[in-house]
């Protein structure tokens, strides 16, 4: 992991309509169990994602090991490996590919960044991955919403991003 | 046995910056007490109070997290790589 702070981690973003797609599928495809992937786009293109990649949810894996420590199963809560997040992150820099955002849906829940997600990716006003977030909300077997998140500089806090859809 | 820890970044400011460090010893908690000896403060960041890994952080031995091995018990041998890695995990 760089220690620069690229741009998307900002915000303001641009997703290919196809691209949010697969990821609103793959919310689908996961419920009643929560999906969960990256998001990436060109180096020199900062605010464009255009590839998307699932990832497997780990959340029962751990769950069965350790319920005290982990004890959310997959309706409620995602857990990916982190050993291939740091590869993905490691190749897409390396391939002028970088990895921009980790996305995961939410189930019969909005689109809204939990305590859960805000305390896993922030601590002592650090971001903990140099990337961008995106909840997709879905409920009743719909996807409802989708909502990008970004971390406020200097706290533990995040805030809501514009993410525009294109064609 | 000496083996490659590898950083992450928000906890490079206990490294002098630096992304991979080297530590000996026969067990993952022995390499994270000299880890701990070596750089001051990079024990608390990796375990809770009662000794145990903290749940926003993993530890990889080579590809493998060690709460599927034998946790801070597992043996280590040369040439092995440990990977701290924060959390990417909610819900």
């Amino acid at each position: 992991m760089s220690g620069e702070t690229p741009p998307w981690v900002k915000g303001a973003l641009r997703i290919e309509a196809a691209v949010l797609r697969q990821v609103e599928a793959d919310a689908l495809a996961c419920y009643p169990s929560e999906a969960c992937g990256f998001l990436f786009g060109p180096a020199d293109d900062p605010p464009l994602l255009d590839e998307m990649r699932r990832e497997d949810n780990e959340a029962d894996k751990y769950h069965r090991l350790d319920p005290e420590t982990f004890p959310r199963t997959s309706k409620m809560y995602f857990k990916i490996n982190e050993l291939r997040a740091v590869r993905a992150l490691e190749e897409g820099a390396a391939s002028g590919r970088p990895l921009k955002v980790i996305y995961h849906s939410h189930c019969d829940a909005g689109a809204y960044f939990s305590q859960e997600d805000a305390a896993t990716f922030a601590s002592g006003g650090t971001l903990m991955w140099p990337c961008a977030f995106l909840v997709v909300s879905v409920i009743d077997g719909e996807v409802r919403d989708r909502k990008l998140h970004v971390h406020v500089p200097g706290t533990n806090g995040f805030r809501e991003s514009p993410l525009t859809v294109i064609e | 046995m000496a083996i490659t820890v590898r950083i992450p970044t928000p906890l490079r400011t206990l490294t002098g910056g630096a992304d991979e460090v080297h530590a000996e010893g026969a067990t993952v908690g022995a390499i994270i007490e000299q880890l701990e000896a070596n750089h001051p403060g990079i024990k608390e960041r990796i375990c809770d109070d009662k000794g145990n890994v903290r749940r926003f952080v993993n530890v990889f031995l080579n590809d493998e997290d060690i709460r599927f091995l034998d946790g801070l018990q597992s043996p280590v041998k040369d040439g092995d790589t440990l990977s701290v890695v924060p959390a990417i995990a909610g819900g």
